[in-house]
């Protein structure tokens, strides 16, 4: 029999998922449905010694199912076969493709190549939030690092591996079941990997009130690090109660006019810091107030603020709003794929495996208590080497 | 980010450092329509808020149409 035969079967996922990529590679083939009983069964059972459809044959030479297709394409093996003949559409297989440039992705970029692990990096960014803040105290080794020059030795380091790094795109879709996945990025690139490590980390949780999304950048802002400095001299807000709220205060106290600090609950920071904040001159404290309105036309103006004591409802005449109430996890993409907890964070096991072979999760994202750099980059390490071992086991 | 981007372009560009400069500032925010965030890159009455590179990229074909002419 010349060329490729696929024996399906109705309602089975990875006959459907077999074709189509045949499809989608331009691949010709013949079709032979199979139901259970019926003499086409037999003869696949036949011919391949395997009664689980899909069952490939590629010139009366059986190769097997849907993975071993894509791994038969992916090796260029196919073309020798006489299947498909068009170079471009011969991708490369990855080993390791990694999702997220922080440290924790970074630091997987590290162990993996060191492995020498075909690995590729797609992220948004290099640093994650380390870039959100200014200096790091507490990462062994340095006592004191800006984080700019942290995230290039960061960087640096992974780039004397030469891994191939995508900066700049999104991951905007993915196939993680089967031995071979798919991740689709913004821009309509396909990449297929064995192994997938997902360390997209977390970004500031929202207030969700009207307002705040269409003033984003207009003086709505959620890292007081980093655009503190446009205030100088202005009147601001900060919203939150909790250590992160009380560290933008004290950024914003150094260059702004007046700061209005505004708290849901009674301050929940560390003593030390709410002293501090307690201290300074220029801030005025509103706790037990909600956050309701973010007013202004091109620009913040106002922030409205609710007593939840009186239910007394005033305004702030501010040029920014700080919002500074906690972090969601960056699982969105995964939320209906992998199993997350109540907070949104991947649930992974101590070796940092998801519920689906060949998915790792590292870092912030993760269920793994304690957010902080050195150990998101700890998980990342953790994370390449599980992934290194998995892949071990498969071939 | 930005910066290097058009460096390595070899386009000239002035930089303004907003924190510092609050004609610049003021400036920044009209021409953006009320941007308080950095950076904010202006080519040829483009006015891009964010470094987007692939928009940049697009919005750098007026430097070259203009010494064309």
């Amino acid at each position: 029999m010349e060329g490729i035969t696929l024996y399906s079967m109705g309602g089975c996922p990875f006959c459907i998922k077999a074709k189509s990529f045949l499809k989608e590679k331009g691949i010709g083939f013949s079709e032979i449905k199979v139901k259970p009983g019926s003499k086409k069964r037999e003869e696949m059972i036949e011919k391949t010694g395997s009664d689980l459809p899909p069952q490939i044959l590629i010139d009366g030479e059986p190769v097997g199912g849907y993975s071993e297709l894509v791994n038969l394409f992916m090796t260029r093996k196919l073309d020798e076969k006489g299947g498909a003949n068009n170079e471009l559409a011969s991708p490369v297989l990855y080993d390791v493709l990694i999702i997220g440039g922080g440290p924790a992705g970074l630091n997987a970029a590290l162990y993996s190549s060191r492995k020498v692990l075909k690995t590729i990096l797609i992220s948004n960014n290099i640093g994650g939030q380390v870039a959100d803040t200014y200096d790091i105290e507490n990462y062994l080794g340095f006592s004191q690092i800006e984080t700019a020059d942290l995230i290039n030795k960061f960087d640096e380091h992974v780039e004397k591996y030469g891994i191939e790094k995508l900066i700049g795109e999104k991951v905007t879709s993915f196939d993680l079941t089967g031995k071979i996945k798919k991740v689709v990025t913004g821009k309509g690139n396909t990449y297929y990997c064995r192994t997938v490590i997902i360390a997209t980390g977390k970004r500031p949780r929202p207030l969700n009130v009207p307002g705040e999304k269409e003033l984003i950048g207009r003086g709505v802002a959620y890292c007081s690090t980093c655009d503190a400095p446009l205030f100088s001299g202005a009147d601001v807000a900060v919203v939150g109660g909790g250590n992160s709220a009380l560290e933008a205060v004290i950024d914003l106290a150094k260059v702004a006019n007046k700061i209005f600090m505004v708290s849901l609950t009674p301050l929940t920071g560390d003593p030390i810091l709410i002293n501090k904040v307690s201290s300074l001159s220029n801030v005025s404290i509103f706790t037990k107030h909600d956050t309701t309105k973010v007013l202004g036309d091109s620009s913040v103006k106002e922030i409205e603020i609710k007593s939840l004591d009186t239910r007394e409802v005033s305004r702030l005449k501010v040029e920014g709003v700080f919002i500074e109430i906690g972090l969601l996890p960056n699982s969105d993409i995964v939320i209906d794929t992998l199993e997350t907890n109540q907070q949104g964070e991947i649930i992974i096991d101590n070796v940092c495996r998801t519920g689906i072979t060949g998915v790792f999760a590292c870092g912030d994202v993760t269920s793994i208590p304690y957010k902080q750099v050195i150990i998101a980059a700890g998980e990342g390490a953790k994370a390449a080497l599980s992934a290194y071992d998995y892949l071990n086991k498969q071939r | 980010m930005a910066k290097e981007f058009l460096s390595k372009k070899g386009v000239e560009f002035t930089a303004y450092d907003v924190t510092k400069d609050r004609d610049a500032l003021k400036e920044m925010m009209e021409v953006s329509g009320g941007a308080r965030t950095v950076p904010v890159i202006s080519v040829c009455n483009n006015v891009m808020v964010g470094f987007d590179p692939d928009r940049l990229e697009l919005d750098l074909n007026c430097l070259k149409q203009s010494t064309e002419i």
